[in-house]
């Protein structure tokens, strides 16, 4: 493929999976790891982002064997020219899917809590210009603008919990092991497919500068993911309580729905909201960016930007197949992110591979 | 070429996107929106709700036209009226109203929900999904128990000092950060997690309107002191509306009342009580009263053994106090004296707590929170709810120390010489 993209730095790298990652403090997933832990979620954040860490280990040392080559492109090159297509087929289905359902989580949540009239088809078609175009623009802009959401990003997800601590009562930690340890290290595992979206790394490999660049974005980056998702599933459980904050879907929506700091500081949830925009397109335009590398890799093209505008439309016809908004959710919370799970773990076949073949190493470094 | 042409059609796409900011679908226009400032809820016919809504007039608000008040109990000036409406549920009474009201009926600026008292007694979580799911609605929104039903109260609401009556309520909910007479927080969000939480009992705010001509003893008053029940106070003229004391649940049903002087214990030992004047009787001339200010001093301390049959606690309480006033001639800035002062405050607020707590368990309601403590000892969930904490709080083997320092005495030394 064409080299048209520019390269990313270890920087660039860690905000970029933590702007991929991170969206998901705004979505259901704090409430997935409440649901299986209780008030000890945020030890379940932690088993979580440890998990993750270590199924990224063969990507990473997968990355360093075959510096600054992309995923279809190691898998070409480890498992030939007909099995390694297919396997970087297997992850670009993957990276689609869950473009696909995070398109319409989004939508979903823009109407279930802001725009209830407008048809979830207007939103998406929004979305995927601007998705569309950020691709189209590649990937250095993209990490750019990941970037540059980074500090806004953080900045308003510790603001919501600083004015949210009021309200916040740590007793509703407790009892500190919550549905008891098996139920913890359960959901933690379980939930380490939220960090799958790591991979994307590995499938835009070519653009950091080092196999080690690489290797050190996706893990600062899940562990930051993982540090924020922590302390969000306490901060959250302390204010709601275990039972409740299991069953909020927008968590940061409505945390900031509760800000009310004497007479002058409240309804700032529309704020909220904007930076939740920003923080998803980033997430879904490198997702996106992700599946049309990947799948140009695969199909072997020299050029990715002529199916950037196929795979929007495939993107926005997938998105609306779910009936509904519970649905998606379960779909993603049940389906995708087990399958996550192997995803992550595709690596060490290719690994296993490139070990016992004796593919890549210092002479492949370029 | 091709470069400028991208630029241009970026532009042109940027125009464009400018143009769906006004809205499309989810356009709101202010003045086509009815905003309900207030809701009651009272059982209606049958299964019923009955659901009384506070809307506001905003010229009227504004000061810009005195008239348009409405049916219901609004009129006159009033800057809202009230219409009640027999529907199943919230949404459905919204959308019946909206078959009388020209403007969509929003509950985006909803501050206050007023249950009467019978339907609390029923179930305080009835219609609670719907203002945790609803989008218009807020979880921050104040959760007021009527005596007696909402509907009424709304319509006898009389405030005098304001015209926006749920800013009156707004207000007096602001005040007990001084009194202490009212439950630290009242809220849908406060309610809800309480009660799916289960390691404390709700309460909520308690309001009456005071009717006129009531034959209330005020030498009574004085000796109850802050061991009134809104509704009840020994006074007469002003806003006929009366908030303090509280709702005290058992899950999600109102179990009982609780006076504002109580929720001034039970603040202490949940270690939320700021400050509050107090008036216990004279040690030396108990006819007579001295009035102190006390405030929170070192966090409360509790400790609880759950071993035995019967969970076993001992906790204390520091408070620092301000001597206000004397009746009679003794100097209690002497130092012999003022420790008698301090003992005497001591053991008035050991009587009110034990009585506080004796009603609470009478409640099997544990609305103080100890349970947060207790929890403590439990290392995961089933552990805990196998306990059975509310069962046991009823028996529990309570004793709360008071330890009082008088820190000041105003800004004078001994008390003016009187003479006869």
């Amino acid at each position: 493929m064409k080299r048209e993209e520019g390269h990313i730095d270890q920087v660039q790298g860690v905000m970029l999976v933590f702007a991929v990652l991170s969206a998901k403090l705004f979505a259901h997933y704090p409430a997935l790891l409440i649901e299986g832990a209780g008030p000890a979620a945020w030890q379940a954040a932690l088993v979580m982002t440890l998990t993750a860490m270590l199924i990224f280990l063969p990507s990473a040392a997968l990355a360093r064997r075959f510096p600054g080559k992309g995923l279809a492109e190691i898998s070409e090159s480890v498992a030939g020219p007909w099995l390694g297509p297919l396997l970087t087929l297997a992850v670009t289905a993957w990276l689609f899917t869950s473009l696909a359902l995070g398109v319409r989580l989004l939508a979903e949540t823009y109407i279930g809590t802001m725009l209830p009239q407008t048809p979830p088809s207007a939103l998406i078609m929004v979305l995927l210009f601007c998705v569309a175009y950020a691709s189209y623009r590649g990937l250095e802009p993209l990490s750019r603008a990941a970037q540059l959401i980074f500090p806004l990003i953080v900045l308003v997800v510790v603001l919501v919990m600083i004015f949210s601590m009021p309200r916040a009562n740590s007793a509703r930690l407790l009892p500190v092991a919550g549905f008891g340890l098996p139920a913890t290290l359960g959901t933690g595992l379980y939930c380490a497919g939220m960090g799958a979206e790591a991979i994307l790394a590995l499938a835009i490999g070519y653009a950091f500068r080092s196999g080690k660049a690489l290797q050190n974005s996706v893990l600062l980056g899940i562990a930051l993911f993982g540090l924020f998702m922590t302390v969000m599933a306490a901060v959250l459980v302390s204010l709601f309580g275990a039972p409740e904050a299991a069953q909020l879907p927008f968590p940061m929506f409505n945390m900031s729905r509760l800000i009310s700091l004497g007479r002058f500081l409240q309804r700032v949830e529309a704020i909220t909201v904007m930076f939740w925009f920003f923080a998803w397109v980033v997430r879904l335009s490198a997702l996106f960016h992700g599946t049309v590398v990947s799948l140009a890799g695969a199909l072997q093209l020299p050029y990715y930007r002529p199916l950037i505008f196929p795979l929007a439309v495939l993107t926005m016809a997938c998105s609306l197949l779910p009936e509904d908004f519970l649905s998606t959710m379960d779909l993603d919370s049940g389906v995708l992110r087990p399958i996550g799970l192997l995803v992550l773990a595709l690596p060490l076949v290719l690994l296993g591979l490139a070990v016992i073949r004796r593919k890549g190493g210092p002479a492949h470094a370029a | 070429m091709l470069r400028k042409l991208t630029g241009l059609v970026v532009a042109l796409a940027l125009a464009l996107g400018v143009l769906p900011l006004a809205g499309c679908w989810d356009r709101s226009e202010l003045e086509e929106r009815a905003f309900v400032l207030a809701l009651g809820l009272d059982r209606g016919k049958g299964t019923v709700l009955e659901v009384t809504m506070m809307i506001a007039l905003p010229k009227a608000m504004a000061g810009g036209d005195k008239g348009g008040g409405g049916g219901g109990g609004g009129g006159g000036d009033k800057p809202y009226f009230l219409t009640t409406v027999q529907a199943p549920t919230i949404g459905s009474a919204v959308s019946l109203v909206n078959a009388a009201i020209n403007r969509r009926v929003s509950l985006l600026h909803m501050k206050a929900l007023f249950m009467g008292e019978s339907l609390a007694r029923e179930s305080g979580m009835y219609t609670m999904d719907g203002f945790t799911r609803f989008r218009q609605a807020r979880q921050s929104i104040m959760y007021v128990v009527t005596k007696g039903r909402a509907a009424d109260f709304l319509k006898g609401m009389d405030p005098k000092i304001e015209t926006d009556p749920q800013r009156f309520i707004e207000q007096l909910a602001y005040n007990s950060r001084y009194t202490g007479m009212l439950p630290a927080a009242s809220q849908i969000h406060t309610f809800v997690t309480t009660v799916s939480t289960g390691y404390i009992e709700p309460v909520t705010y308690y309001a009456a309107l005071k009717e006129e001509g009531g034959d209330e003893d005020a030498t009574a008053g004085l000796r109850k002191e802050v061991g009134w029940e809104a509704g009840e106070l020994p006074r007469t003229g002003g806003p006929n509306i009366e908030m303090l004391g509280a709702a005290a649940f058992r899950g999600e049903r109102m179990v009982g009342v609780l006076t504002g002087g109580e929720i001034r214990m039970i603040l202490m030992m949940q270690d939320r009580f700021n400050q509050g004047f107090f008036a216990i009787p004279d040690p030396r001339q108990p006819e007579l009263f001295v009035s102190a200010e006390l405030h929170r001093g070192r966090p409360f301390r509790l400790e609880l053994d759950l071993g035995g049959d019967k969970p076993r606690l001992r906790g204390l309480i520091t408070l620092e106090a301000e001597l206000l006033a004397t009746q009679g001639q003794r100097d209690y800035t002497a130092p012999h004296l003022q420790a008698e002062l301090e003992s005497a405050i001591t053991r008035e607020l050991e009587s009110r707590i034990r009585e506080t707590i004796r009603k609470t368990q009478g409640m099997k309601a544990d609305v103080i929170g100890f349970g947060y403590q207790a929890v403590r000892q439990f290392p995961t969930v089933r552990a805990w709810e196998a306990y059975n904490w509310p069962d046991k709080y009823a028996d529990a083997d309570v004793e709360i120390t008071v330890r009082v320092v008088m820190r000041r005495a105003g800004i004078r030394l001994r008390p003016p010489k009187m003479r006869d």
